[in-house]
C-alpha cells in the first residue's frame, strides 16, 4: 500500500518538474519555432509562411529584442513571454479542435439510423 | 401546421419563427445570414426533428488581412471589413492583436465556430459593450471571484493532496500577499475567505490601473481559472499559461494521475482551459505592452 503512493507521488513529481517556469527553460529559439509551425498549419497550400504578415511582424519583433544581451532586458522577458503564450494559445486551441473533431463530432442520428437500431421500418419504406 | 424555433448558441443569435399557412408564407425576425435563405428552403421541404441546430457558417473568404496605421488596425476577411454583432467595425489599439485575430479567422478551415474564437470574442465585447459596463463594473466583477478563489482552498482530508497544494500553491499565494501587502490565509470550510477591505481596495486599485480592454482580458482569465491570485501571477509574468492552468486545475490533476485520465473529458477541458486562459493573457499583455526602444550607449 505504501509503495503504491509512494509511487504515485514519483511520478506525479516528474509531472511537476515538466511544467515549472517554463518561460525561462524554454529557449527562445524553440519558442520562435514552435510559432512559425502553428502559423504554417494555417496557410491555404499555396501561401508561403515567410509572406504572411504575421511572420513578419514576428521577425521584426525577435530581430529588435536581440540586440541587448549585456544585461537583464525586461522587454526581451516581455517579448519571450508574449512568444510563448501566443504559442500556448494555438497550440491548445488547435488541440482542442483535434479532439472534439475525433470525439465529439459524429453529430445526431438520422432518423433511418434510430429505426434501424431497433429493428423497425419507416412508414415510407413499405 | 408546425412551429419550429431555431435556437444557435452562437453571439449571433437569430430568431426565426416559421409559421406555416396554406400558402407558405414565413416570417423572419433578426436575419443575420444570406446562408439563413438557404436553411429556409430547406426546411420549408425536409421534415427536421423538434430540436434542430443550425450549421455553423462556412468559411467564405479566401485570405485575412490586417489593415491601419497608427492606433487602429482592421481585419479584413477578403474585400468585407469584420464587424462586431452590432454592426462597429472591429478596431484594434495593436498591431499584434489584430495580427492574432486575423490568425484565428485564418486558421478555420471549414466551418466558423465563433465560441472558439477567443480573442475575436473579447474584442467584440470589449467594443460593443452590450451589458454598458463601465471599467469599475468589470473590475467589481472580477473581484468578487477573489473570495472563492481556487488558491485559497486546500483539502482537509486526504495528506497527500494537501501537501501538494501547500508546495505547489504556497509560493504564489506568498508572492501575492507581499505583492499586495495582505495577509490572505486558505480558508477552511464552505464560506468564502475574509478578505479585509484596504487589501480589496489595493487589488482594486491595482486592476483598475489597466485601461479596459486588458480589464476585460482579466475577467476572461478569472473566469477560466476561477482565481484572481493565479491570473494577476499570470499577469506580472511570474508563471506561463501552461503552468497557470495546470495550478487551477491541481486536484483533477492528481486525481487523474492517480486513477487515470480519459482523453475525451480530461484532456478536452484541458486545452479548453489552456486555450481559454492564454487567450485572456494575450489579450491583457497586447494592451499593456508598451514597446520602448532604449538605445546602446556607444
Amino acid at each position: 500500500m505504501s509503495t503504491l503512493f509512494g509511487k504515485t507521488q514519483h511520478i506525479f513529481s516528474m509531472l511537476l518538474h515538466h511544467f515549472t517556469d517554463m518561460a525561462a527553460v524554454t529557449p527562445k529559439i524553440q519558442t520562435l519555432r514552435c510559432l512559425i509551425r502553428e502559423m504554417r498549419r494555417s496557410l491555404l497550400p499555396h501561401e508561403n509562411v515567410r509572406h504572411s504578415p504575421a511572420f513578419v511582424y514576428m521577425m521584426k519583433e525577435y530581430r529588435r529584442n536581440a540586440v541587448t544581451d549585456q544585461q537583464y532586458c525586461r522587454q526581451q522577458e516581455e517579448m519571450a513571454y508574449l512568444a510563448h503564450t501566443c504559442a500556448t494559445y494555438l497550440e491548445a486551441s488547435r488541440r482542442y479542435q483535434e479532439l472534439h473533431q475525433e470525439y465529439h463530432c459524429r453529430g445526431e442520428r438520422t432518423v433511418k439510423e434510430t429505426a434501424d437500431i431497433v429493428g423497425f421500418k419507416l412508414p415510407n419504406e413499405h | 401546421m408546425f412551429n419550429r424555433r431555431v435556437l444557435s448558441s452562437h453571439r449571433d443569435v437569430f430568431d426565426l419563427e416559421v409559421k406555416r399557412g396554406g400558402d407558405g408564407s414565413h416570417t423572419m425576425r433578426g436575419l443575420w445570414w444570406p446562408v439563413a435563405h438557404q436553411l429556409l428552403k430547406q426546411a420549408a421541404t425536409v421534415t427536421l426533428p423538434r430540436r434542430f441546430l443550425p450549421e455553423a457558417r462556412r468559411r467564405f473568404y479566401k485570405n485575412v488581412t490586417v489593415a491601419g496605421n497608427g492606433g487602429i488596425y482592421e481585419v479584413n476577411l477578403d474585400l468585407h471589413k469584420l464587424k462586431t454583432p452590432k454592426g462597429h467595425t472591429l478596431q484594434i489599439p495593436n498591431y499584434g492583436l489584430a495580427l492574432a485575430v486575423a490568425q484565428e479567422w485564418a486558421v478555420t478551415k471549414d466551418k466558423i465556430v465563433p465560441s472558439l474564437m477567443h480573442l475575436t470574442g473579447l474584442s467584440y465585447t470589449v467594443i460593443d459593450n452590450p451589458n454598458h459596463e463601465t471599467k469599475w463594473d468589470t473590475v467589481h466583477k472580477t473581484l468578487e471571484y477573489l473570495d472563492t478563489d481556487t488558491l485559497l482552498f486546500r483539502e482537509d482530508q486526504g495528506e497527500e493532496l494537501n501537501t501538494l497544494q501547500a508546495k505547489e500553491w504556497g509560493p504564489i499565494l506568498e508572492w501575492f500577499n507581499k505583492k499586495f501587502d495582505a495577509d490572505i490565509k486558505p480558508c477552511p470550510g464552505l464560506f468564502g475567505a475574509d478578505i479585509p477591505d484596504p487589501v480589496r481596495e489595493t487589488i482594486r486599485r491595482y486592476l483598475l490601473s489597466y485601461d479596459m480592454w486588458a480589464v476585460n482580458g482579466f475577467l476572461y482569465g478569472v473566469e477560466a481559472l476561477k482565481s484572481v491570485i493565479l491570473t494577476i501571477a499570470a499577469a506580472e509574468r511570474k508563471i506561463t499559461a501552461e503552468k497557470a492552468s495546470f495550478l487551477s486545475r491541481l486536484e483533477l490533476e492528481y486525481q487523474t494521475s492517480r486513477w487515470g485520465s480519459v482523453e475525451w473529458a480530461h484532456d478536452l477541458d484541458k486545452q479548453e482551459v489552456l486555450a481559454r486562459f492564454s487567450a485572456a493573457l494575450l489579450f491583457i499583455h497586447f494592451n499593456t505592452w508598451q514597446a520602448t526602444t532604449k538605445h546602446k550607449s556607444k
